[in-house]
């Protein structure tokens, strides 16, 4: 995993966030030790192809929240329940297929699999074989999402 | 106005082209959460187009088109779909669907798809 497949997805994110009204900037890629650390609510999406393992989104209940509010053209939305769940399900499958359409015009070609969600507090995140690469994307007024990737070519 | 069939594993996307699709002056007849649930209520509600994702969960939407297509010929289905890369969008048509619309869309641009495709 090189930076040539980290930014697609970087940049994908950073896009669909920009097109739901929000102002991301894209921070420092880390080597993390424990990723997603503190993040209630982490997307898992499956890649296979040219690259294979998962592509995690992590972010706070209340960023959530805000993320989901922006998707829907800014409509108030203040529980964490199953429309704002498959909403957040939808952001993360946005972010790897479009990444997944930029990597394809370098001949990366990938097939993702359908979002999981994984909601609580304290959860810890470890891929046993590989490394894990994440990336906090900061938005304003919020903690930001972290994208982490965990990719083997 | 259409009446129209959105397919989507996302309740939030159904929800948001249902909204789209209701204010453009179409109808939206049925719903499906997968592909082979799609053909179910394309069986049953005989719509005038449909809008179909490709990643879902049961029966992706590629394998959705081919089986409605060889039963009605002359169904109009657009893909709308994260997975926007040109072999995607290559096999989506080769199977039969008229158009593809990557997502995030805008609300005109699925209006405009939809109709292209009745016109």
């Amino acid at each position: 995993m090189t930076t040539q497949h980290i930014d697609p997805f970087l940049e994908s994110a950073s896009s669909i966030l920009g097109m739901f009204q929000f102002a991301p900037q894209i921070g420092e890629s880390t080597k993390q030790e424990k990723p997603l650390t503190g993040k209630e609510i982490i997307t898992v999406i499956g890649v296979t192809g040219h690259l294979r393992g998962q592509v995690y989104t992590g972010m706070s209940t209340d960023d959530a929240l805000r993320i989901v509010s922006g998707m829907m053209g800014g409509a108030s939305v203040t529980e964490f329940d199953d429309m704002a769940l498959s909403a957040i399900s939808e952001l993360a499958n946005m972010i790897c297929g479009n990444a997944a359409i930029h990597l394809s015009q370098t001949g990366v070609t990938l097939d993702i699999s359908p979002p999981t969600v994984i909601t609580g507090s304290g959860i810890g995140v470890m891929a046993s074989k590989m490394n894990m690469t994440s990336v906090p994307i900061h938005m304003d007024g919020m903690d930001g999402l972290e994208i982490c990737l965990a990719l083997e070519v | 106005m259409a009446k129209i069939l959105v397919v989507d594993d996302a309740a939030f996307m159904r929800i948001m082209l249902k909204d789209i699709l209701s204010k453009g002056g179409h109808e939206v007849v049925a719903e499906a959460a997968n592909g082979l649930e799609a053909i179910e209520q394309y069986g049953i509600s005989k719509p005038d187009l449909v809008t179909m994702d490709i990643t879902m969960p049961v029966m992706e939407g590629i394998d959705a088109v081919k089986q409605i297509r060889q039963s009605d010929p002359s169904a109009k289905i657009i893909m709308c779909s994260a997975m926007g890369q040109q072999t995607m969008v290559v096999q989506s048509i080769q199977a039969g669907a008229k158009d593809f619309i990557v997502k995030p869309f805008q609300p005109d641009r699925v209006l405009e798809a939809i109709d292209k495709v009745l016109a």
